[in-house]
């Protein structure tokens, strides 16, 4: 297991460098001026030139990307273009609020899409799984801002149990949870039916219940473990778009966290911020990954023994 | 088993509800909440030229003079007094006794400081172009040298750029661009806290020189989505909101908890047309195209009632605006006519063009396009990625209608005409009409030098009549500002610039 876990870092690196070369190019190559947009459009061609070369961006791409790995490597990751502080503290400032949203999110999505799942597909075609579906789909078709907003309207508006906005404290945690988490909540849901359905009919369930096994003790020992594996991986995929895909929850409960903060600096050419946030959200969805397949050893003995 | 998760449920149940009834008004009661649509990086006065900076900063720092209330009326602010003693040199007694927030006493070396960093700015240097030394005359007297007479000089002083800064706190930082987050000025408030994207804390400075505040704190609080930001006003969580959208503005009339502040602010959008560029070159074209288009409709479809057409060629906020001119009438046959004198009776094809990632001018080059097609003029919109764009405008080869803005901030007439219109302001100053008239050229080279407010405003008046007449542009919207204060907060007044003083500001009960 231990040889297992340190190929995959090592593997890390070279997807990391592909990672920051692919995110460097891009910003090399979209239309725009950084220093233009950083001046105003009062500024003189003078003052645009000196700034263009105070920020090294008149180098050519081979010395400005090879600074930039050279640096990284040392946690370097320069300075932010509009705020001029450096970007590992500006990252890191943000990070902890966007981890925390991510997992309360995950949370949600467990907490709701697995209870579900199980009991859809144990009574499938049941009103309650009728029931489920729509719900789920509904889940999915909200989007996150009307949702949050609904949200803000009846429990902070109208009947005042959460605060609209904020994140700091456990009960402003409620709402944006449950925003975010909805539509991964449904997408779990439906992946735990599906595969709920799939496990409760192979042979050795109908085994388990000959045996006269209780029925909880058969779905909860016997076939939820088995159904487990996707379902860990659509959780582990969701934790990995929540990461960089809470723009929307993020504006709306006014949450100081990392997917906003991505959208402005791209729309500011801020480009060490655009570069360190992607390497971030990069470095942590492996390390999810890299999670996602330890704990597939844990449920499942069979994959244990591949990771030998 | 049915007991225990009732029980849990009832736990959590009265938790939530526990924690509930803590989440509202949970501010101090010296604690004035405003809450912005974007908190700024840093509070640098010369690092950047953007709004939200200097809605905090003017808290913080003070400027040699200031301007009050809605009619920017000049003040004393660190400077007592002023003279010129001649267009081109003019002495400025300095306030005594003024502590910055380190403890430190204010002398004319952090003037110097502040000014000669504002000048190099590459982000608000344009604005102190016309200042070629700062002079120290002892502790308490400095003398500014101009390169040209620059009547308008006081009012750019008064600009957040020419904000004055401690020298000692700003060279304690080995990296000068750390000294952003730890700001150190004369202003009423101190800054206390800054957490990125989030919040600014500011308290009150006990040994400020003037009167002392309303309230002990201020706390400026992100929040980027203009419903939330109505809705933390009235569940009572913030005192003052900024930047309130259209579509919430009927929800904020008719809330009792809330009061609705509207107020016409110093920016104007525009058409402008490239004059150099046929048939842009034929006066008669431009003005056919000013009959052909319904601000009214524009603005209404656009801004959905936030501010009004726009009448000159500077917003009408601006001390000095012609408020006289006459507005060219929605008369789509007049325009036909003055295209067939013209020489353009079957119309002709065009292209109009405006920056990506503004609703707002997508919105209004999309409408143009079609109410010229009204009057055979074949409009091809393009909408440009920002800097490219205004790269693209700054030679007169390529552009020929396009939609930009302008905000006249120094509250000056020269600020708002000469880079625009003047021959000398061609390509990036402003003028990307380039468009050219001797007569207006020497009416703002005359403006600039002349002293007595009153010709001014007589100059100006002039020369914004030669300017209607001939319509390098389309004055399209007058911009206007929309705040909500929570009940029972008073003394908040919109300044016509956008940064409000708060320190006159209650918060009541």
């Amino acid at each position: 297991m231990h040889k297992f876990i340190l190929k995959r870092l090592l593997m890390m690196v070279p997807v990391m460098l592909g990672v920051m070369f692919i995110i460097f190019t891009l910003n090399y190559i979209t239309p725009g001026d950084p220093v233009r947009q950083l001046l105003g459009e009062r500024t003189t061609q003078e003052d645009i030139d000196r700034v263009t070369r105070e920020l090294g961006l008149d180098r050519p791409f081979a010395v400005q990307f090879g600074n930039y790995v050279r640096n990284a490597f040392r946690l370097d990751f320069g300075r932010s273009f509009v705020s001029r502080q450096p970007v590992f503290t500006e990252i890191a400032s943000r990070f902890p609020t966007t981890m925390r949203l991510a997992i309360m999110g995950v949370i949600v999505s467990v907490l709701i899409g697995v209870p579900l799942g199980i009991i859809s597909a144990t009574k499938q075609y049941s009103i309650f799984d009728n029931t489920a579906t729509v719900v789920g789909l509904l889940g999915v078709s909200i989007p996150n801002f009307a949702l949050g907003l609904i949200l803000v309207l009846a429990f902070s508006v109208r009947f005042r149990i959460f605060p609209p906005s904020g994140f700091s404290r456990p009960i402003e945690w409620v709402l944006p949870a449950i925003t975010i988490g909805m539509s991964s909540a449904a997408i779990v849901m439906r992946m735990t039916r599906s595969s709920m359905l799939e496990v409760i009919r192979q042979d050795y369930i109908r085994t388990a219940r000959a045996k006269g096994q209780k029925e909880s003790k058969v779905i909860f020992r016997h076939a939820l473990k088995n159904a487990l594996i996707p379902v860990i991986t659509v959780v582990g995929l969701q934790f990995g778009f929540l990461l960089g895909g809470a723009i929307l929850t993020e504006s709306i409960f006014a949450i100081p966290g990392l997917g906003r903060f991505m959208v402005d600096s791209i729309r500011q050419f801020d480009y060490p911020m655009v570069q360190g946030g992607v390497l971030f959200i990069a470095i942590t969805f492996s390390f999810v990954n890299l999670f996602v397949d330890i704990l597939y050893a844990f449920v499942d003995p069979r994959i244990r023994s591949q990771y030998k | 088993m049915k007991k225990s998760i009732a029980k849990i449920a009832s736990l959590l149940l009265a938790g939530v509800l526990v924690l509930g009834a803590c989440s509202n008004n949970n501010n101090n009661d010296d604690t004035l909440v405003v809450i912005m649509p974007s908190i700024p990086a840093g509070l640098d006065p010369v690092a950047q030229n953007l709004q939200p900076a200097s809605q905090v900063m003017v808290q913080i720092y003070e400027t040699l003079v200031r301007q009050v209330g809605r009619d920017m009326v000049m003040s004393p602010g660190l400077a007592t007094s002023w003279e010129f003693e001649n267009p081109q040199t003019l002495h400025m007694e300095l306030r005594q006794g003024v502590e910055f927030h380190n403890g430190e006493t204010m002398t004319a070396h952090d003037v110097k400081f502040s000014l000669d960093r504002a000048i190099n700015s590459p982000n608000v240097g344009f604005l102190f172009e016309m200042i070629s030394e700062v002079v120290v005359n002892g502790d308490h007297s400095v003398t500014l040298l101009l390169e040209f007479p620059f009547a308008p000089i006081l009012s750019h002083l008064a600009h957040p750029g020419a904000s004055i800064i401690s020298q000692s706190a700003f060279n304690s930082h080995a990296n000068p661009d750390d000294y952003a987050l730890s700001p150190v000025g004369t202003g009423p408030f101190m800054f206390v806290d800054h957490i990125a994207s989030d919040r600014i804390e500011l308290t009150v400075f006990e040994n400020y020189w003037g009167a002392s505040p309303n309230v002990d704190n201020i706390t400026f609080r992100q929040i980027p989505e203009a419903t939330s930001r109505l809705i933390e006003i009235q569940t009572g969580n913030a005192h003052i909101a900024y930047g309130i959208s259209a579509t919430d503005i009927a929800s904020a009339r008719t809330d009792d908890r809330v009061n609705l502040i509207q107020d016409p602010n110093l920016s104007l959008t525009y058409l402008g047309f490239n004059t150099q560029m046929p048939p842009f070159d034929d006066v008669r074209v431009r003005q056919a195209i000013a009959h052909a288009l319904d601000l009214e409709s524009i603005v209404e479809a656009v801004w959905l009632g936030i501010g009004s057409p726009a009448l000159g060629p500077i917003a009408d906020t601006v001390p000095g605006a012609n408020r006289n001119l006459v507005p060219y009438e929605f008369n789509p046959q007049r325009a036909l006519e003055l295209l067939a004198e013209a020489g353009h009776p079957n119309g002709f094809s065009a292209t109009l063009w405006t920056n990506t990632g503004n609703a707002q001018r997508a919105d209004i080059v999309e409408i143009v396009q079609n109410q010229l097609r009204a009057v055979n003029i074949d409009v091809t919109v393009e909408l440009i990625e920002f800097t490219t764009f205004t790269e693209r405008m700054d030679t007169a080869d390529e552009h020929q209608m396009y939609v930009l803005a302008w905000g006249t901030v120094t509250g000056d007439p020269d600020y708002g005409l000469y880079s625009l219109f003047h021959t000398s302001g061609f390509g990036p100053p402003g003028n990307r009409m380039f468009w050219s008239n001797p007569d207006v050229d020497r009416l703002l080279d005359e403006g600039r030098t002349e002293t007595d407010w009153n010709r001014r405003v007589q100059i100006y008046a002039e020369a914004q009549e030669i300017i209607h007449a001939n319509v390098p542009w389309i004055s399209v919207w007058q911009g206007e500002d929309v705040s909500v204060t929570a009940s029972g907060v008073t003394g908040f007044e919109h300044f016509p610039a956008g940064h409000h003083n708060l320190w006159t500001v209650s918060i009541g009960n």
